[in-house]
């Protein structure tokens, strides 16, 4: 019984010369017999395997085995299938060959199904499933789909069962195979048939009555089911007669499921027509059937027929045994299902929830990687351009409280830069692959960068800040300043978001020292919103804040937390936070440091005190420094802290021995690295080639290096102290006041009366005539009625600020000194000689009229000489 | 040659040689005809004169105890002739200053100093070009409400001879 394609097939096998080839067709060639002519199907995989095994082609041994398994499978033979069937998949594992794999499952997972076993089922169903999808083979999707169906309704999930099915059933009918298409409706009616939609179920029966030739395995599989479904629908004889007709079909073909079906249908026909012993004939060879083949649920179900129909019969011995055959059936069978299900759904679940985390895991990570490349890209961009363009305005001379607000932004700048760069590693936290540094560094100075950092943020808000450092904690430590940083301004910086009023407190205090540790806990205190007890334990996590509406109303990545509490970790040390709800928190960063070997001496924190400031406000300073920024900033810090010092430049060590030998200075703050002539060799050739005042002035190094070897050089090369840059304005201050001697300033003012500040000698001329030649466009008559009037007008003006002296009257003197003023500028007397402007300050400040005192009468000296140069002009 | 047509600027300030040095600097750039006064009720007594600018010392008189400082005569000056306007000369460069005295009506003012001349020219040309737009924007005015009459006077006439036309025309 030949199908046509059989035939053309077995054409092609003769005109064919390939070995290889040849197998392929004799596989076809089965395929197409397989469902009908076992045996034949059989022979042919015998067939293929030996020719395959003859010339080496592992795959056709595969395919072959799995063809043989799928033959075994239809003649019952579960055991060897299964042999078979591992066989070819350890083939096609060897091989990668996913076809043979897929098919391999497949047919595996369908004699576990017969064997009702069913988590096996579903592994190798699902398996096959998987490598179809893998490959795109939507057939063959749907042909385990439609086993899942068959399987589904194995567990009695007629529903799921039916849903699985009809979603088969269009691919199949665009495909048109027709064996799928048996099956597929075979399955269908099943499942009609369970559900009592018994029209549905004949239909689809019936459908395959049709699509089959008679006498095939599917024909008498769909006649079974027709005559089962006439049973049920009270047509006995219609169903006698189909019954009938399969299983003498079956009975040549062996086909087992057909044979019980048919022999149980018809007992319970004969039952139902009162023919018990037919009926029990027919109920017995299905009993006999079911058990050889040991088909539990069919089993179950003929037990309990047997019982009724011996109870009929009155044998009501045999139809206890059989009820209790039943009965025990039943709760195995029941316990089976049971465990079926379970099984089933814990097997669906796992593969269903592996299947979801690796895909979330796979998008999670591409996620990840594109946000950080574009992070990288999208903040580092701009951020460049803000510290370039902030470089490039420092470079062009700002004013002084410009200069503050540009360091300002480019401090947050650079720091900035520096949490992206760790946010951007923060992959490389966790893998433990960020480095801490171990410099030495000074703890106040952190300290002090933080609160200039966070001090307009806080002006902003309207809220204190407090930065506070223990006296105990020593003046250098070894760690990593950069990350102490990261973590006190992550914080501080939370504790300013999350505070509306009062105050934010950082204190730096020293909780435990040994010779070799030194460990400072940093405690950030706001009076903010708090943290409610159950997020404390997630705030450390990566993107969480406490509560998503946080994240709304403040903003934030949810990150530093994070960050920082790894950072802690890895510096030896931990976070901790103490918080209640709308009260405030405290988070407390406890760093492990290193000692350090560098020895600063223990400042003293007291401030000068104002004898000691008001002298130091008269000292000559010659600052050399090479560097104009550090220049700018050495000369405003003097200035805001000494008002109406005198600072003179030089740009390097040559410039500042050309100046020393020009002009007496008291103090030269010297930077050590420099171009042209560096800090240390200038010192030596003050110390030893200039002589008389010059040789004896004070030098105070400013440098970076602090190590104490360098420290001893400088002081050997004849400096008398030093400060570390960037210098604090206190300890230069102090460093100042220390090196100051009785003699200073230069110009021998003694030092327990108030000095004046010691204008620079004066010069050959005081007067210079430039400004008003200009004016008159060098017209000496008018030039001349100018300076007549200022030899007028100034030495009246000068008697005013002397009665003002005499009568102790600051007012007099401010007024005097004011209109004074302009008229020395027109004269050309400049202000560093004159000090005008000075005198009209201190008596706006209402200073000492002994300093006042010596500051006019430095004035008059000076306007007695512009007054002998005017004079001696006209 | 003091006619009516003169336009005056008062120089107000106690010190002589800031006087003289600005009354020259103004009287080679400008054609006011310009008055110095060391007190500043005396430039009050000749605003008769009515000057089209006052420069006044901030600190005018400020060691005269019984005589009025700076803001008072700024004060008198804006009363009693609001369109002149006034310049004031400070020493300090300080914004209090300035803004008190801009809140008292002065039309802008000057640190003393070397820039001091250069900045006070500015500022003259600056009223100069105010007064000019003024006058213009005044005679704009005077020919929008002659034009304004004019129409309407053709309105009324128009309506005039329709009337005496219709009158005057035979009816169909």
């Amino acid at each position: 019984m030949n199908t046509e394609r059989y035939a053309v097939l077995q054409g092609e096998l003769e005109m064919q010369q390939d070995e290889e080839k040849k197998i392929s067709i004799l596989l076809k060639m089965a395929e197409e017999v397989k469902n009908f002519e076992v045996d034949k199907a059989l022979a042919l995989s015998d067939e293929v395997i030996t020719r395959s095994q003859a010339i080496g082609y592992v795959a056709g041994v595969g395919h072959g085995l799995c063809l043989r398994g799928f033959c075994f499978r239809l003649m019952g033979k579960y055991n060897e299938g299964i042999d078979v069937l591992k066989e070819a998949l350890t083939i096609a594992r060897k091989l990668n060959n996913q076809t043979i794999e897929a098919v391999g499952h497949y047919y595996l997972g369908s004699i576990y199904r017969e064997l009702g076993d069913l988590a096996n089922v579903l592994t190798n169903y699902d398996r096959a499933l998987v490598i179809n999808q893998e490959m795109g083979d939507e057939y063959y999707q749907s042909v385990i789909l439609s086993n899942i169906s068959n399987l589904l309704f194995d567990c009695n999930d007629y529903d799921g069962a039916l849903e699985y099915a009809l979603k088969c059933l269009p691919i199949f009918e665009r495909v048109n195979n027709v064996n799928s298409l048996l099956n597929i409706h075979n399955t269908l009616g099943n499942i009609y048939f369970k559900k009592e939609q018994f029209d549905d179920a004949l239909k689809s029966f019936q459908e395959n009555l049709k699509r089959s030739e008679p006498g095939t395995t599917a024909y008498v599989n769909a006649e079974s089911g027709v005559g089962k479904v006439y049973y049920k629908m009270q047509h006995h004889e219609a169903a006698a007669t189909h019954l009938l007709n399969a299983l003498e079909k079956a009975n040549e073909q062996g086909g087992v499921e057909v044979r019980v079906i048919c022999t149980y249908y018809l007992g319970n026909l004969y039952m139902d027509r009162g023919d018990y012993d037919t009926a029990l004939q027919y109920m017995l060879t299905a009993l006999d059937v079911a058990t050889e083949y040991k088909r539990r649920q069919d089993l179950m179900s003929i037990h309990e027929k047997l019982s009724d129909l011996y109870e009929k019969m009155g044998d009501i011995h045999t139809a206890f045994k059989y009820i209790k055959s039943f009965e025990k059936l039943k709760d195995e069978v029941f316990k089976q299902n049971v465990f079926n299900e379970l099984n089933n759904l814990q097997a669906r679940q796992q593969i269903e929830l592996a299947r979801k985390e690796k895909e979330v895991a796979e998008r999670a990570a591409q996620l990840k990687h594109k946000f950080m490349a574009n992070m990288s890209h999208e903040i580092r961009t701009p951020m460049n351009a803000i510290v370039g363009m902030t470089r490039l305005i420092l470079a062009k001379d700002p004013r002084p409280e410009h200069l503050r607000y540009l360091n300002a932004i480019r401090m947050s700048a650079d720091n900035l830069l520096v949490i992206i760069n760790d946010i951007l590693d923060f992959s490389k936290i966790e893998a433990g692959k960020v480095t801490i540094e171990h410099i030495d560094f000074n703890v106040r100075e952190v300290m002090q960068g933080l609160h200039d950092m966070l001090y307009t943020k806080v002006e902003e808000k309207g809220i204190a800040l407090i930065t506070e450092t223990d006296a105990a904690i020593p003046q250098m430590v070894v760690g990593d300043p950069t990350k102490v940083n990261q973590i006190l301004i992550n914080l501080a910086g939370n504790a300013i978001k999350f505070t509306e009023k009062g105050s934010v407190e950082i204190r730096a205090v020293l909780q435990r020292a040994d010779d070799e540790q030194i460990v400072i806990r940093f405690d950030v205190k706001d009076s903010g919103i708090g943290i409610a007890p159950e997020y404390l334990g997630t705030i450390f996590d990566s993107f969480t804040q406490a509560g998503s509406d946080i994240t709304r109303k403040f903003g934030g990545t949810g990150l530093g937390l994070s960050i920082s509490k790894q950072l802690a970790t890895l510096m030896g040390g931990d976070i901790l936070i103490e918080s209640e709800l709308n009260k405030g928190s405290t988070f407390s960063a406890v760093i492990v440091f290193g000692r350090s070997a560098v020895q600063l001496e223990d400042r003293k924190e007291e401030t000068l005190d104002d004898e000691k400031i008001q002298k130091l406000r008269k000292l000559k300073i010659l600052l050399v420094e090479d560097n104009e920024f550090n220049r700018m900033v050495a000369e405003d810090t003097l200035q805001e802290y000494l008002p109406g010092i005198s600072i003179t430049m030089a740009v390097n060590g040559q410039d500042a021995i050309d100046q020393l030998q020009q002009e007496a200075f008291d103090v030269v703050l010297m930077d050590i690295q420099m171009p042209v002539m560096d800090g240390l060799t200038a010192t030596k050739v003050i110390r030893k080639e200039l002589t008389g005042q010059a040789q004896q002035v004070k030098i105070i190094a400013m440098t970076a290096n602090v190590l104490q070897e360098d420290v001893k050089e400088y002081l050997a090369a004849g400096m008398d102290a030093y400060v570390s840059k960037p210098f604090h304005p206190q300890e230069l201050l102090k460093k100042m006041s220390e090196v100051m001697t009785d003699t200073m300033p230069v110009g021998g003012d003694i030092a327990n009366e108030p000095i004046v500040p010691e204008v620079a000698a004066p010069p050959v001329r005081v007067t210079s005539m430039d400004f008003i030649k200009q004016f008159t466009g060098g017209n000496p008559d008018k030039m001349k009625k100018y300076t007549t009037i200022f030899l007028d007008n100034a030495p009246k003006l000068l008697a005013q600020l002397d009665a003002g002296l005499a009568a102790a009257d600051h007012g007099t003197i401010k007024i005097a000194s004011h209109s004074l003023k302009p008229q020395m500028t027109y004269m050309g007397i400049k202000e560093e000689h004159s000090n005008i402007a000075g005198i009209e300050h201190a008596a706006d400040r209402k200073d000492d009229f002994a300093v006042i005192g010596k500051m006019i009468g430095t004035l008059k000296t000076v306007c007695e000489q512009a007054f002998r140069e005017i004079r001696e002009q006209h | 040659m003091a006619s009516k047509m003169d336009k005056y600027i008062f120089l107000v300030d106690d010190e002589p040689l800031q006087n003289e040095m600005l009354k020259n600097y103004i009287s080679e750039r400008f054609e006011y005809t310009i008055k110095s006064y060391t007190n500043g009720e005396d430039a009050i007594r000749d605003l008769s004169l009515v000057p089209d600018v006052v420069v006044l010392d901030y600190h005018l008189n400020s060691n005269i105890n019984d005589a009025k400082n700076g803001v008072d005569i700024l004060k008198d000056l804006k009363r009693l002739a609001p369109d002149t306007h006034v310049i004031m000369l400070t020493g300090q460069d300080d914004l209090a200053v300035a803004v008190d005295i801009m809140k008292y009506g002065a039309f802008d003012y000057v640190i003393k100093s070397e820039t001091a001349f250069s900045r006070t020219e500015n500022i003259l040309n600056n009223i100069i070009i105010l007064r000019n737009l003024k006058a213009s924007n005044k005679a704009y005015k005077n020919i929008t409400r002659m034009l304004v009459a004019a129409i309407v006077g053709i309105c009324i006439f128009s309506v005039y001879l329709v009337r005496k036309l219709d009158v005057s025309l035979p009816r169909p």
